[in-house]
């Protein structure tokens, strides 16, 4: 993983990486309303991380630096998602309740619809981004250790 | 001839190919054969939902198969005797038959193919809209209806990431 690979695969890297996590953010923000949600975007995203890490290599310290980013990154997505969970159980509604659905449900197949569905998208996204990261990362630096 | 009949009848064939072969690269990429081709089967069944994430995961997995085959060796190491070959295929064939015969009686049971009668899809359909105010009604069910499912999903998830990170550590090793 330190060095990378040909001048080719590293143009097409970045001239693809952009589109890949534009898409990604797309496929998250736009769940309530088209195919796809929090899952599919999440690894969209770091499929694109995956890409530039092969196409460019990476020294080990930034490795570890991007690995104890990325973790934290995902334990806190995860709770986020559970104080979101969390909070219509608080109020007696049951675990999960769409509090803000009720408050202020608005127009299906808008953007600003579906309560707390976009917010629990985008923890979601986030969490299967950084877990998938976490694999990738820490399966790289076992392999550059031998 | 329906389209999903030549796709799963593709699939089933990539799958034989895959066990059969000697050659790792070529099993994997008929490997690829049966997951692109289940992405056919959602797209036509229209779930586009689950081909989306099915192509992705399908090309994730793939490539980190290719790795494994270039990093190792692309031959199968374990020669195995006659004896050693006989017997999972006998056994095979008594679960296959044994499968078949079940299935049959069920089979007249199960509603119509592509016809699946879905108890709680009607009203979710009905209202599930106005209620959660998400015009996919996929994320609907995941993230409102069913999302003590999506909870534990992602607990998944991280506790997939926790083991990796444990067993692959490199902090308080012996040097």
């Amino acid at each position: 993983m330190k060095h990378g690979m040909s001048v080719i695969v590293q143009s097409i890297a970045r001239l693809m990486v952009p589109f890949i996590w534009m898409f990604g953010i797309y496929i998250i923000a736009h769940g309530h309303i088209s195919p796809g949600g929090g899952f599919a975007g999440g690894v969209f995203l770091a499929g694109g991380f995956i890409l530039i890490t092969l196409a460019f290599g990476s020294a080990p310290d930034k490795e570890e630096r991007s690995q104890d980013f990325a973790s934290k990154l995902e334990s806190e997505a995860l709770l986020i998602f559970l104080i979101m969970a969390s909070i219509g159980l608080v109020l007696k509604l049951g675990l999960m309740a769409n509090l803000l659905a009720k408050t202020h449900p608005g127009l299906p197949g808008h953007i600003a619809a579906g309560g707390l569905i976009p917010w629990e998208n985008l923890a979601i996204g986030v969490e299967v981004s950084a877990a998938l990261a976490v694999m990738f990362i820490a399966f790289a630096r076992h392999r550059l250790k031998e | 001839m329906n389209p999903l009949v030549i796709i799963l009848i593709l699939m089933i064939l990539g799958a034989i190919l895959a066990l059969e072969s000697k050659d790792l690269l070529s099993g994997i990429i008929a490997m690829g054969i049966m997951g692109f081709g289940l992405t056919l089967a959602f797209l036509f069944l229209r779930a586009p939902d689950l081909a989306l994430v099915q192509i992705i995961i399908e090309t994730m997995t793939l490539i980190l198969f290719i790795a494994t085959v270039k990093i190792t060796s692309n031959q199968e190491t374990s020669e195995r005797s006659i004896s050693h070959r006989l017997l999972p295929r006998i056994a095979g064939a008594v679960f296959i038959l044994f499968l078949t015969l079940s299935f049959y009686r069920v089979a007249e049971e199960l509603p119509k193919f592509g016809e699946a009668v879905i108890r709680m899809a009607a009203p979710i359909l009905a209202y599930g809209a106005a209620a959660t105010g998400s015009a996919n009604l996929v994320t609907a069910v995941i993230l409102d209806f069913r999302a003590l499912d999506t909870l534990g999903e992602a607990t998944v998830l991280f506790t997939a990431a926790l083991g990796i990170l444990i067993v692959l550590r490199h902090e308080g090793e012996k040097r």
